[in-house]
């Protein structure tokens, strides 16, 4: 009788917890929204996980560019952008969770974040919601030619990456190199078309070593490097392995020049493996010019706004962008929708149009009854037929533990 | 409309949770195989499902119905294999060889490239029925799809627990030595069981691949076993009731607290409190329902044959008396 009275109870406190969560649904989001008339959008992305250490920092831009958005006086005569976040663990089954929740929970009218799995999971499922997915980040050659509808990324696709970094390696006379790769999809598809184009032109792999994460030790792996003997290592790999195969790499003297995966090159990569360690690593990521004015702003407002300099410039500019072009698509269509923005996307930032570098500029335009060409704080944000973007490239290399721009290359690089 | 929608998404996922979390019971929980390589069976089935039906080169082009049927012969034929060599071994040791079979399979299904696509996998994989039911609707019939045949793996699992199968079933949890000397065969049953077990699970595989609509070698690791796990300490190990109700409650209590309002400045933090609030759930329970929020109960052999009129049920274990020592009485 005891056990019985026992999970009663236990059953009772459980659902208390839980509808009293639920009844508190209308409220869920911002603190400082407004009542009705609101348009939920929604981050979808692993605050937890292996993504969590991007998320924080672009949580912080969606979070700007609502506020600008909202300071501005919201869209379509005042109606204010209100930011829910999901968290998907990182992992695919929590986005389609994530994403049943921001479409039938939270009626949202876009989800931005996912990654490569994510958004390839949730492809036929976005155009049946009229909820379109965005990704910052997903950099996956196998996004390149599906998405389009209902699916955008502002993230440069790694086959482009790839090529660009095989181009300047081989422009600055590397012909010989080794390449540490992560046994997952984003780290291969990484490697893949870098390779390609790599040997292409002339360069030669002398050893490519996959390693699984979660090792205790990577010496094995290392010196399947070592007896190649290469003089540039590059390294397609997560940030919690980056501890253990940077540090003994240096305690056994191996002085390799390091490149390093743009999914790396976060201020956190140098903090984990410590700074001596760090200098001097280089990677090539996709990334505005320093000296562009909208990526000048951004990092100036962000600043700040969070006390902190954003990461490396990478995903944090690509989020911004995506809810601000979504902002303006919603406007330029006249209603709140997700079908209005698939629809209206490309025309707010693709050519022709006026050109406007900020949010405030473009719903002047629009209200103005002219066309728009936004230009992106991280690049020019210009959507082909897939949903892609061309971006353009720097060469960032740890000085003193921060990543500094060395080299810029316009899009027009590869051509 | 839409929010009927969500729900029956949560319940769609639930309930392919509590089908692995009964299939589990079979093995794990009535027979007390201490088995953590579920999600191994679990990533078979799915990827067998996907290789038989997606259209060729990669896959076979079978239809749906041919590829569930092959993918739980395929399980069974695999978990044969596993079973074969390792269920000689006792608790622990089964525990950590059934685990590591499990990161094989989904490592084999990361680097096989030419079988499984390596780690993109597969994506935009068909569900069944989705030309007839448009839209977004169609988790309304998935969820209730998900249900009937989370019933009917009920009802066999509640059969099978009262049989005589599942009172021998019990007899070797509680005392392996003495079930072999009244002269039954403990590794043939462990084997059969463990078969059936996995073919089960092997089943949930294809919901699991309509449910995600991909497949990928990332999407098996090892949380899936501890959430199951989990599911069924919470819910009560040995009970298929428990074993429902855990997996429901798990997966419920960790969509509720996502409506928890908070600014989204504050988001990372809460995010991280979610995997904390089932981990203190789990200890709670542990703490003050140690059989789990449902214990477990079994129709006894007295009063199947009547030999006495008052008792009904028989403690299980770890309370006192020893259930199939007096069982066997």
């Amino acid at each position: 009788m005891k056990k019985v009275s026992m999970a009663a109870i236990s059953i009772c406190t459980a659902l208390t917890v839980m509808t009293g969560c639920a009844s508190s649904t209308g409220s869920s989001g911002d603190s400082g929204s407004n009542s009705g008339g609101d348009i939920n959008v929604g981050f979808l992305s692993g605050l937890t996980g292996w993504l969590g250490a991007f998320t924080k920092e672009n949580i912080n831009s969606i979070i700007m560019a609502k506020d600008e958005i909202n300071a501005a006086g919201g869209i379509l005569d005042g109606k204010k952008i209100n930011i829910i976040d999901v968290d998907t663990a990182s992992t695919v089954e929590g986005s389609i969770k994530g994403y049943q929740k921001l479409v039938n929970a939270d009626k949202a009218v876009v989800a931005i974040g996912p990654e490569t799995e994510s958004m390839l999971a949730l492809l036929k499922e976005a155009p049946k919601s009229k909820v379109p997915i965005m990704s910052a980040f997903a950099g996956s050659t196998e996004l390149d030619e599906v998405g389009g509808n209902y699916a955008f990324r502002t993230a440069a696709s790694d086959s482009t990456i790839g090529e660009v970094r095989a181009k300047v390696l081989i422009e600055s006379g590397v012909k010989e190199i080794a390449v540490m790769v992560g046994n997952y999809e984003g780290a291969q598809s990484d490697v893949e078309r870098f390779r390609e184009t790599y040997e292409g032109l002339g360069g030669k792999i002398l050893a490519e070593v996959t390693f699984n994460t979660g090792q205790n030790t990577y010496n094995g792996e290392l010196k399947k490097i070592a007896d190649a003997n290469p003089k540039l290592v590059y390294y397609s790999g997560a940030i919690d392995t980056a501890p253990t195969i940077f540090k003994s790499a240096k305690q056994r003297g191996y002085d390799w020049d390091w490149y390093v995966t743009p999914d790396v090159a976060v201020q956190e990569f140098i903090d984990v493996i410590g700074k001596d360690i760090a200098e001097g690593i280089k990677t090539i990521i996709p990334m505005e010019d320093e000296n562009n004015e909208g990526f000048k702003r951004f990092n100036k407002d962000y600043e700040a706004k969070f006390k902190a300099k954003p990461s490396g410039g990478y995903y944090n500019a690509n989020t911004y962008d995506l809810l601000i072009a979504s902002a303006l698509a919603m406007e330029a269509a006249g209603e709140a929708s997700g079908s209005a923005i698939n629809e209206k996307i490309r025309e707010v930032t693709n050519p022709p149009g006026k050109v406007v570098n900020t949010f405030e500029e473009g719903l002047k335009e629009l209200r103005a009854g002219n066309d728009i060409d936004y230009q992106g704080t991280s690049g020019p944000i210009d959507f082909d037929e897939h949903g892609n973007v061309l971006a353009s490239y720097a060469l960032m290399e740890v000085k003193d533990g921060e990543w500094k721009q060395n080299e810029f290359f316009s899009a027009d690089f590869l051509d | 409309m839409e929010i009927l929608v969500f729900i029956s998404g949560i319940i769609a996922l639930g309930g392919i949770y509590a089908m692995l979390a009964v299939a589990l019971n079979v093995n794990g929980g009535i027979l007390g195989l201490w088995d953590l390589g579920i999600v191994g069976y679990f990533a078979v089935g799915a990827y067998s499902y996907t290789l038989l039906t997606i259209e060729a080169p990669e896959g076979l082009g079978l239809p749906m119905i041919a590829g569930v049927i092959g993918s739980v012969i395929i399980t069974g034929l695999l978990s044969l294999f596993i079973g074969y060599i390792s269920l000689r071994l006792q608790s622990e040791y089964l525990l950590i060889t059934t685990f590591a079979f499990a990161e094989i399979i989904r490592i084999v299904a990361g680097n096989e490239e030419w079988l499984t696509n390596g780690n993109i996998g597969f994506f935009g994989l068909d569900k069944p029925f989705q030309e007839f039911i448009p839209g977004a609707n169609y988790m309304l019939f998935f969820s209730g799809l998900v249900l009937l045949t989370l019933a009917i793996f009920y009802i066999f699992a509640q059969r099978l627990a009262d049989s005589p199968m599942g009172r021998y079933m019990r007899a070797i949890r509680e005392n392996e030595i003495v079930t072999q000397s009244i002269g039954k065969k403990i590794y043939t049953t462990k084997l059969k069981v463990f078969v059936l077990s996995s073919c089960m699970v092997g089943l949930v595989g294809c919901f699991y691949v309509w449910y995600m609509s991909i497949i990928a070698p990332n999407m098996f690791t090892s949380a899936i076993t501890f959430t199951v796990w989990t599911a069924l300490v919470l819910g009560g190990i040995g009970n298929n009731r428990g074993a429902v109700i855990g997996a429901f409650v798990l997966i419920l209590v960790q969509e509720a607290t996502r409506f928890i309002p908070v600014p989204a400045e504050y988001s990372v933090v809460l995010a991280g409190l979610r995997q904390f609030i089932s981990g203190m759930m789990l200890i709670l329970v542990l703490r003050f329902l140690p059989q789990g929020l449902i214990a477990e109960k079994f129709k006894s052999v007295e009063k199947l044959f009547k030999f006495h009129d008052n008792s009904i049920i028989l403690e299980p274990k770890g309370v006192g008396k020893n259930a199939a020592s007096q069982g066997a009485e």
